[in-house]
């Protein structure tokens, strides 16, 4: 009797259940065969992903793509070029990311996975955010939802309103932000996972900030903190701290605004996410020169400054540039 | 609870047996044997023909197979042939595998036909009510529903729905093809408010690369994405008078051309619109096209206010009140009636979404198990125009560099007409963008 158990199974259980360096470490025990596969680099690439290695990721990803294109498995082709963009994008490399994107969007519309084409929409709404053409982003994200929503998928619903609700709030749009973080709230709720719920509360607290009912929304940021530690997510963690950095400074509290905001620098900092970082020293910088400290508010503008010049989000860095000068 | 999704299987052999209990496993199905000759097919999510070197006798069983069941019928052989591939896929089979390189393919499919079932699963089905989200018993919303029902089945009819901001309007028309024939297309809303005047043609009809500047790549418009289905174009009183006539033509034509085209494109799309706006006063005014809002016009439905619902504000408010409590963990307050005199005493002019948020903040601001009627009534949020990420740092002349520089946004990046919103010079608005803030507050 002939078996074909798969190999992979330790490793993709790990990762179901989110034990991401469980998965590191059985994917590198497996043979040399195993190793060798377009579903172990396809496999590896999503691990290393998650653990932050986004250039080891991408080239995983690049790995496994040209082993499914060599036999002609369009579906894996596609799925491994959105995680090889996903980790271009990781690694601030918009350009690469955005192409490789297109073409995963391309490859999904072709094999009518309406899925796929929704995350993909969704992932070039958040490239084109980071380079401030929010009109083009939130375009994206209204193709996406429309494809997460006809196929009843809530947690994905819920992504596209977090991000719209951002770049709504970046655009000055408090009403569109909140209606937007609404939904995404209710969308989360109804996706039943908890890290999405402390995102679309945190994302909540942040929008009725910025309508003015800091108070609201001060308690809906803490409870996404106690959910975000509950569920040991640092990179959300990081986020988290910082909008509370924004809020406490907001709300007169400087010494607590700088503590969490240092806070939120070291959590981002020790998982190497640029991103997150560039925006903390970004915020740090603003509470900085509101109390005086200009050659401190100078440093964190010009360390954000840095970090968005080479993630490409070039409007992002010169207005960091345009801000320290003030500073 | 619900059940597990089921796998059935036809296993004509032993080759690979160990695989199917391990897929069914992996993908949180249940494996349920299928004797295709004797049985009828069980309710399941896809059935599994595994016929590794008894490809012939396989390719006897699909048609009887997929005349009997819904599900998809996968072939699953032992050889990359050719002809049996062609053969199970023209008698009725959806797709088919070759063991061993074909494994992960088939694991991935079998995954995504069980999250597609899941997720229709938690989609609210066909006879759910679906006006359920819209909630209220008073006369005044019942007698708005029980019209929108009667046209519910007519899935091609367009609709204008009317009613103040926050009524419900966007739920109404998601309702309405959600209960209609369309339900299996895209519900598309956009609102024709948010989105840049000098963008709304792309975004709603699409353009083909290099049309324009920064048309780096073809994109299909929102017509094209709600092909099949429906198309919420909120605030349609904001659409320029340019684009009216095309949005004219592309209901009557059902044709939609993209911006730098030679050809038009077939759509089968459903239209509804909503404004909070009197039309017809746009009509009189100039400022909408009579002809537009006639076909627009074909059905009216209109949201009742809060403030004439009667009774609904505290049935609104006790499910808020509820939602809130278990969101954040906290005792279910007793809504006494010193609340039940403050809902009734305000005016609610943001409607349903100014009391969700009204009750919500009173909740968590009152002492546990209470909701103190006092916190209800001045949570309505003040409307400050910048963000948390963007919070200006408190300097006045930052202040007034970030509204300017919002609103120069919000009219995308056309200063002249942001000059125009704010009520002052083009070179004064340049010089609040450049310098510090202008130095002196006042307006001009």
């Amino acid at each position: 009797m002939q078996t074909l158990s798969d190999p992979l199974r330790g490793a993709r259980d790990a990762v179901r259940s989110g034990r991401f360096q469980d998965a590191a470490v059985t994917l590198a025990e497996l043979p040399p065969e195993v190793r060798k596969s377009a579903e172990w680099y396809l496999l590896s690439a999503m691990v290393s992903w998650r653990l932050g290695s986004f250039a080891a990721s991408q080239r995983e990803a690049l790995a496994a793509r040209d082993r499914y294109r060599a036999r002609g498995d369009a579906d894996g082709e596609m799925r491994a070029t959105n995680v090889a963009a996903a980790g271009a994008f990781g690694r601030g490399d918009l350009a690469d990311a955005e192409e490789g994107f297109h073409r995963a969007l391309q490859l999904a519309r072709e094999l009518g996975d309406p899925l796929m084409a929704a995350r993909c929409s969704n992932n070039l709404g958040n490239i084109a955010l980071y380079l401030a053409q929010h009109d083009t982003a939130l375009s994206f994200y209204r193709i996406a939802r429309a494809g997460f929503e006809r196929l009843g998928f809530a947690y994905g619903v819920s992504e596209t309103w977090i991000n719209a609700a951002i770049a709504w709030r970046d655009l000055a749009r408090s009403h569109d932000a909140l209606s937007a973080a609404d939904q995404a709230l209710d969308a989360a709720e109804r996706a039943q996972a908890p890290r999405l719920v402390a995102e679309a509360l945190a994302n909540r607290g942040a929008a009725l900030a910025a309508a003015g009912d800091r108070t609201l929304g001060q308690v809906q940021v803490e409870r996404a903190l106690g959910i975000v530690r509950h569920e040991s997510d640092r990179f959300a963690e990081a986020d988290v701290l910082r909008m509370l950095a924004v809020m406490a400074h907001a709300g007169g509290d400087p010494d607590g605004a700088i503590r969490l905001a240092r806070e939120a620098l070291d959590v981002a900092a020790a998982l190497g996410h640029p991103w997150t970082t560039a925006e903390i020293q970004r915020d740090l910088g603003r509470i900085y020169r509101a109390l005086g400290h200009e050659r401190d508010a100078a440093g964190a503008f010009t360390a954000a400054e840095t970090a968005f010049r080479e993630l490409g989000s070039l409007p992002r860095a010169d207005a960091m540039r345009q801000e320290r000068d003030r500073a | 609870m619900t059940a597990r999704p089921v796998l059935a299987l036809v296993r004509l052999s032993d080759s690979f047996a160990a695989v199917w209990e391990d897929m069914a496993s992996e993908a949180g199905a249940d494996l349920v044997p299928l004797e295709p000759e004797t049985e009828t097919p069980p309710p399941s999510v896809a059935v599994l023909i595994a016929a590794g070197g008894e490809e012939q006798r396989g390719i006897d069983f699909v048609t009887g197979l997929a005349e009997r069941c819904d599900a998809p019928i996968y072939f699953v052989g032992a050889e990359s042939s050719h002809r049996f591939a062609v053969e199970a896929v023209r008698r009725g089979a959806a797709d088919y595998f070759a063991l061993p390189e074909d494994a992960d393919l088939l694991r991935r499919t079998l995954a995504a036909r069980i999250e597609a079932g899941r997720a229709r699963a938690a989609a609210p089905l066909p006879g759910d009510d679906p006006f359920a989200e819209l909630l209220g018993e008073s006369p005044a919303l019942r007698e708005a529903l029980d019209r929108a029902s009667r046209v519910m089945r007519h899935g091609d009819v367009t609709v204008l729905i009317g009613g103040e901001t926050g009524t419900g309007k966007e739920l109404l028309a998601r309702a309405l093809h959600r209960g209609g024939p369309r339900r299996d297309g895209s519900f598309v809303p956009v609102n024709c408010a948010a989105i840049p005047a000098q963008l709304l043609e792309s975004e709603l009809f699409g353009h083909e690369k290099g049309a324009f500047t920064d048309a780096h790549r073809t994109k299909p418009g929102l017509f094209e994405e709600a092909d099949g289905g429906t198309l919420f174009l909120d605030e349609i009183g904001h659409l320029p008078l340019e684009l009216q006539g095309k949005l004219l033509r592309a209901l009557d034509e059902r044709r939609v051309r993209r911006v730098g085209a030679n050809q038009d494109r077939a759509v089968d799309v459903r239209i509804i619109a909503a404004t909070h706006v009197d039309l017809h006063e746009a009509v009189a005014a100039g400022e909408f096209r009579e002809d537009l809002y006639y076909r627009l016009n074909v059905v009216h439905l209109v949201l009742p206010p809060l403030r004439e619902r009667g009774e609904d504000v505290m049935v609104l408010a006790r499910i808020f009140a509820t939602a809130t409590a278990a969101r954040y963990g906290i005792p279910e307050p007793r809504l006494g009636t010193e609340v039940r005199d403050a809902l009734r005493a305000h005016a609610w002019p943001g409607n349903v979404r100014e009391l969700r948020h009204a009750v919500e903040r009173a909740l968590l601001l009152s002492p546990p198990g209470a909701l103190d009627a006092r916190e209800l009534v001045p949570a309505r949020p003040r409307a400050v125009p910048e963000s948390v990420e963007t919070a200006p740092a408190g300097r006045l002349a930052d202040v007034i560099r970030a509204a300017a520089e919002a609103v120069v946004r919000r009219h995308g990046g056309n200063k002249s007409a942001a000059a125009r919103t704010l009520g002052i010079s083009r070179a004064r608005l340049q010089r609040i963008l450049e310098q510090d803030g202008g130095d002196d507050a006042d307006a001009e």
